[in-house]
């Protein structure tokens, strides 16, 4: 059998942590400037065209009651989205360690030890 | 920590999110394709007898329909963490959440039925919630007894894209729909494996 060097092994590791946490959080934060905070603008956009039709009487307090809800829920969508995202990115990474775990320890028996 | 501890049972691979289902994938395009051409026709029609409620009644059976069949396949789906813990973390986080639609996702979350829901039959739960109130709408705004602003304001004018994209929404509640069909749109796409080359 090989001689296993932990700091080797640690260091793969590490790097294949980093890598993955890179790639995740990159596409995390060009999620939210180029989908969540369009997306929240526009509702707000909706909400403010509610408030002036109810000001102008084209809308009764019920039926702006209602496309109120209705936004309130869009926004809702958005950010369970984004939590359902967040949770991809980190099973990407927890699968990432795993996956350089896997590889330095079949390395180091010299077999496939881990599938 | 329940998080972990329910994860680390899917062997050498950790499963977070719900499986990736190419039936609601699928399902789920067709849908917000669907809607679009509707709402694009409605936009042509509204105010006018043609877009009276009763005259496009059958187009909200099949929509409802096909958003209860993408909720009950995905409810169906075994695998990853409930999206509660998920908003939960996130919370504990600091990721910022504005106060009242936090409270709005709390409390749906808090229902007995979505307590252990994944993002994805939420999802579909938020769609069929504003599908409804479209619906509901129609059938009191676009009908013969009732002004036709009323129907006007609810489909606003063409072109259908201004309604979809981040410009002047002038139908509050097509837009709403279109948003929550196009979350859960993206949210089956976020979870579908990468293909290997």
């Amino acid at each position: 059998m090989a001689e296993f060097n932990v700091t080797n092994a640690a260091n793969q590791i590490f790097s294949a942590l980093v890598q993955q946490s890179q790639t995740s959080f990159q596409g995390v934060i060009q999620d939210i400037d180029q989908h969540v905070i369009p997306t929240m603008a526009s509702i707000a956009r909706s909400l403010a065209v509610i408030g002036g039709r109810l000001a102008d009487g084209t809308y009764t307090r019920d039926i702006a009651d209602v496309e109120v809800a209705a936004q309130i829920d869009a926004a809702a969508a958005v950010i369970v989205r984004f939590a359902n995202r967040i949770l991809k990115e980190i099973q990407d990474i927890i699968n990432a360690v795993i996956d350089a775990v896997k590889q330095v320890i079949n390395a180091a028996v010299q077999t496939a030890l881990i599938a | 920590m329940s998080i972990l501890i329910s994860v680390m049972t899917a062997g050498c691979t950790v499963q977070l999110t719900a499986p990736y289902s190419s039936d609601i994938d699928t399902a789920a395009s067709s849908l917000q394709s669907d809607f679009l051409k509707f709402a694009a026709n409605m936009q042509m029609i509204a105010g006018t007898p043609k877009g009276y409620y009763e005259q496009q009644s059958s187009q909200y059976s099949d929509f409802e329909a096909r958003l209860a069949v993408i909720k009950m396949r995905s409810e169906s789906l075994s695998g990853g963490v409930a999206c509660g813990q998920a908003l939960e973390a996130a919370k504990k986080a600091k990721i910022p959440m504005a106060g009242q639609i936090e409270d709005s996702v709390s409390t749906a979350l808090s229902e007995p039925a979505t307590s252990n829901a994944s993002c994805i039959t939420i999802l579909a739960g938020l769609a069929q919630n504003n599908m409804e109130r479209l619906r509901g709408q129609h059938e009191l705004r676009c009908n013969p007894t009732a002004k036709p602003v009323l129907c006007t304001t609810l489909f606003s004018a063409p072109p259908i894209f201004n309604i979809i994209v981040a410009g002047p929404s002038e139908a509050p509640v097509v837009s709403a729909v279109a948003i929550t069909l196009n979350e859960l749109v993206g949210a089956e796409r976020d979870i579908k494996p990468a293909s290997k080359e």
